[in-house]
């Protein structure tokens, strides 16, 4: 009886892991999207060691210099070097998306498996209120909490991470919705698992991918939103070298020293581009079948 | 062996491409098809029996798959060499072909009548009127109770075995020379299955109808088809009547594959598996596909792939001691 | 001691309120009704029946993975409807469940050695310290080996997944498993090997088996003793040898006349049952199987047949 099974061919079969870089490696915008968030982040960890000059010293004498050898992307009204804010500005932003992202997929996700896997009568009210939420252009949503809670870094964290809850909770719940019907979730009650041990052993480790994938494209989402709050003057106070303060800041010299809101821009606009190649190309390879 | 064979093919070769590995899913197969005849091609998952039915249709997806050798020859046409356009008028008026799931080879959202009535208009070059009438004739043929309400009905509200007998209607309203039926009956309860095998039986013999039927189920096959086809990892092990294949059965794959089905009427009371799994078909040995599963290997089976050989009237087997074999 | 009931089901039944889709109007949906069966310690119970007839559900009705609209399951003399879930608990350890589908079954972000000791962490069976080996012992047991732990389900090939569903339940040293199906996503090859495996299994633990299956075939290779069922209710049940040598209800002769037998010499003469399997939602009155009956009578009609002795086993028809 045994000595039929005693030589099982275990398949050969790539491991998730190297399947994952051969699809990866095949498609080109997500490797775009993998340098450009590469460099991001390398900035954001050693800015202070890469930066040319202090961002927030400046000298009167040197202000709204163009571009040149010494000052690679010139200096702003009061002639602090350019290239050197938006080294440091990748730090803030990169804190505030970070941080907003993560209070983002913790409340959503709490918010969507709990819906998700209870159903009925709290799914019901958990959902009215993610609806709510959505009814709102994101963006207003996020002005009218920073209004509430008053402009300033820490409260664009909250602002950014709020507006990101409902995105998370409908992915979570859409997700555990077809999980739970699955044999193995099945075959988990029949021996006896735990509600808990149920959701952390084997729902959340299978929604792993559209969350990664909603985690990436949502880290562009909210560094764009934190830019517009601060463009708006809702956001990171001056000096702080924010991008979108930055943006704003300069947009008063448009016509006189157009570079001045100029590289912000084009810095916002790179990072963002970077994050959303990434998203879509970990979608792609992380599950072939939500390509659209 | 005296006519013409309706349907030739020759050193079939048909891959997919998957991650970057190339596999060969039809690899040489060559068979023909008889006028009038019941042709079976058994075998189990990944042996390429569904994949060589779709070749003969040129419904392989590109990507990831392609024939990409050996010739399929229609009544002395070259169907590799023909068009899209071409092919198109071949499947339905030439070959008809009926799929394990019907309901999604029908239209959700029209009515069956309509659907019907459009395909037969288009190749039958009939009014709307014939061809209403010719799609309730058939649905008689298939032994639908009410053609009219059936006609009225949408594809959800059939069940799945009536709906199949739907499909058989359709495909035979335009009068093909060869239905090719793949795993018909498998999403089918048992004595609903023994319905459609009657009727294509029935159908069979009143419509002198050549059938090319696919299933993994040796029973199906025992009781429906002239003369089988089994198929193994891509190629065929042996091709012979079907009374031979079942009473003198030559390949060691066949033989242990017979010893594996469960009967119901059988006096043997244990099942006989067949250690060990399907080679992988990226990475295929140079030998005999079965080597490593099989209890009569030689030496040279590991070298080359046996030929096949004839053992019998009509009946040829993939293995080097065929002859060597006592039923 | 063959004769002990491990399971006794009495009236158990399980009805669903499903809307019928017009102007929401709703319909009762009887999956299992008023069923009464026994599962003798030991022995392998076959239970066949087409799609729809609820055999499934009963399955999971008694291991309480779905709750009973009515009746009761004794496990061992403990009867397990009159249980809080709380309580159950501890009786899943006796009582375990094979799946129907491998591919489906098996947790895919978890290995296989962590997903049969979690069958016994959850039960706290053995020291911390010794279950890395019961693991080990339960793979070998099944035909694997013990440095497949490590490995993820997708690494391995139907057939091997369900050994691995199979080394999960016996993990628990269970005393009745119960398995749904658990070749019919298989080829008929590594069909046989899972078979043998159950088989050899049961023979070696003194497991008792509730075989879930749509094959006659496999039933009749694998169970003691056989149960049919039709539309929720069984209609049939008695030892393998009677019911193969002569099927006694005209549901069972025709489901077994229409299993294709593998041999073209025994080609099938019998008409096949006609009609389908009707709507659940509105059975037939009387005897469920009537209307495609060929020897029905006026009384079948009317009034519904239950289970009655003839000779080796329980008829459900007025012809017996």
């Amino acid at each position: 009886m045994t000595d039929a099974s005693l030589s099982p061919a275990v398949r050969r079969h790539q491991r998730p892991m190297s399947a994952f870089w051969r699809r990866f490696s095949t498609n080109r915008s997500a490797q775009i999207g993998f340098l450009i968030v590469g460099v991001y982040l390398f900035f954001a960890a050693f800015g202070p060691w890469v930066a040319p000059y202090d961002p927030l010293a400046g000298s009167l004498r040197m202000r709204l210099a163009p571009p040149s050898t010494e000052f690679w992307l010139g200096t702003d009204d009061i002639g602090r070097d350019i290239l050197s804010r938006i080294i440091y500005g990748a730090r803030v932003s990169f804190i505030i998306m970070a941080t907003a992202v993560a209070i983002g997929l913790v409340i959503g996700v709490l918010i969507g498996v709990v819906g998700g896997y209870f159903g009925g009568i709290i799914d019901s009210i958990l959902m009215r209120i993610i609806d709510v939420m959505l009814a709102f252009p994101s963006i207003f949503l996020a002005i009218g909490i920073v209004a509430a809670l008053g402009p300033g870094f820490f409260n664009v964290i909250v602002a950014t991470g709020l507006f990101s809850v409902p995105q998370f909770a409908r992915i979570a719940r859409a997700s555990v919705l077809s999980l739970k019907e699955r044999e193995f979730v099945e075959a988990a009650h029949a021996s006896g698992e735990s509600t808990f041990n149920i959701i952390s052993l084997y729902l959340l480790p299978n929604s792993l991918a559209p969350l990664m994938v909603q985690t990436t494209l949502r880290m562009s989402t909210v560094l764009l939103t934190a830019a517009a709050l601060s463009f708006l003057g809702l956001g990171v106070q001056p000096p702080t070298p924010e991008w979108g303060a930055m943006l704003s800041n300069g947009r008063t010299y448009v016509m006189i020293a157009p570079h001045v809101a100029t590289y912000p821009g084009l810095a916002i606009f790179i990072v963002v581009i970077g994050f959303n190649l990434l998203g879509d190309g970990l979608r792609d390879t992380l599950d072939p079948r939500m390509k659209q | 062996m005296s006519s013409q064979p309706l349907l030739s093919v020759r050193d079939l070769q048909t891959q997919f491409v998957s991650d970057g590995r190339v596999i060969k899913a039809v690899d040489g197969v060559s068979f023909d098809v008889r006028p009038g005849e019941i042709l079976g091609i058994v075998g189990e998952s990944g042996s390429g029996k569904s994949v060589t039915a779709l070749s003969v249709m040129g419904l392989i997806p590109w990507p990831p798959g392609r024939v990409v050798g050996g010739s399929i020859m229609f009544e002395g046409e070259d169907l590799r060499a023909k068009t899209q356009a071409q092919m198109r008028r071949v499947r339905g008026a030439g070959i008809a072909m009926v799929f394990q799931e019907p309901r999604t080879a029908m239209n959700p959202v029209f009515r069956i009548g309509e659907q019907m009535t459009e395909v037969i208009m288009l190749h039958r070059k009939m009014s709307r009127a014939e061809a209403s009438g010719e799609a309730r004739s058939m649905l008689d043929r298939v032994h639908i109770a009410e053609p009219g309400r059936v006609m009225s009905a949408y594809p959800f509200e059939l069940s799945g075995g009536m709906l199949q007998r739907v499909m058989i209607a359709m495909e035979l309203a335009l009068r093909p020379r060869l239905l090719i039926a793949d795993e018909p009956t498998t999403a089918l309860d048992v004595t609903i299955q023994a319905q459609i095998l009657r009727l294509i039986r029935e159908l069979h013999d009143e419509f002198d109808l050549t059938v090319l039927f696919i299933t993994h189920d040796l029973g199906v096959i025992a009781q429906l088809c002239d003369r089988v086809m089994v198929m193994y990892a891509g190629a065929v092990v042996e091709l012979s009547p079907v009374d031979a294949l079942f009473h003198s059965p030559a390949h060691p794959y066949t033989r242990k594959l017979l010893a594996a089905v469960p009967s119901v009427v059988d006096t043997r009371n244990t099942l006989r598996s067949i250690a060990g799994d399907v080679p992988d078909l990226a990475d295929l040995p140079p030998g005999c596909r079965f080597y490593d599963r099989c209890d009569l290997r030689q030496p040279e089976c590991r070298l080359a792939i046996p030929d096949l050989r004839k053992v019998g009237e009509d009946h040829t087997a993939r293995c080097v001691l065929p002859n060597a074999i006592s039923p | 001691m063959t004769n002990t009931a491990l399971i006794k089901a009495r009236d158990l039944s399980k009805h669903y309120t499903v809307s019928t889709g017009r102007f929401g109007a709703k319909g009762v949906l009887k999956a299992v009704d008023a069923v009464d069966i026994d599962v003798h310690e030991g022995e392998t119970l076959g239970l066949v029946g087409e799609s729809g007839c609820g055999k499934t559900t009963l399955g999971r009705l008694i291991l309480r993975l779905i709750e009973a609209s009515g009746g009761s399951i004794e496990f061992a003399g403990v009867d397990l409807t009159a249980l809080p879930q709380r309580l159950v608990k501890p009786y899943r350890k006796d009582i375990q469940f094979i799946f129907q589908d491998p591919y489906a079954s098996l947790n895919p972000r978890m290995t296989v050695g962590t997903a049969i000791r979690r069958n016994l962490d959850i039960h706290g069976i053995g020291q911390r310290r010794e279950r890395p080996d019961r693991v080990a012992s339960v793979l070998r047991q099944v035909g694997l080996m013990p440095e497949h732990a490590g490995r993820y389900p997708h690494e391995f090939s139907g057939g091997q997944r369900q050994r691995i569903a199979i080394a999960r339940a016996l993990a628990t040293e269970p005393r009745l498993i119960i398995a749904d199906e658990p070749t019919s996503a298989l080829d008929v090859s590594i069909q046989a090997q899972i078979l043998e495996l159950l088989q050899g299994l049961k023979e070696k633990l003194g497991l008792t088996l509730m075989f879930i299956s749509h094959d006659m075939g496999v039933v009749r290779q694998i169970a003691d003793r056989v149960a049919v069922m039709y539309l929720g209710k069984i209609v049939e049940i008695g030892s393998k040898e009677a019911f193969f040598a002569k099927p006694l209800h005209p549901y069972s002769v025709a489901l077994r006349g229409s299993v294709p037998v593998p041999d073209p010499r025994n080609r099938e003469t019998v008409p096949p049952l006609e009609g389908e399997v009707p709507s659940p939602l509105s059975p037939p009155s009387g005897c469920r199987f009537h209307p495609r009956c060929t020897h029905r009578m006026p009384r079948c009609r009317d009034k519904t047949p239950h289970l009655r002795p003839s000779g080796e086993r329980d008829v459900a028809c007025f012809l017996y």
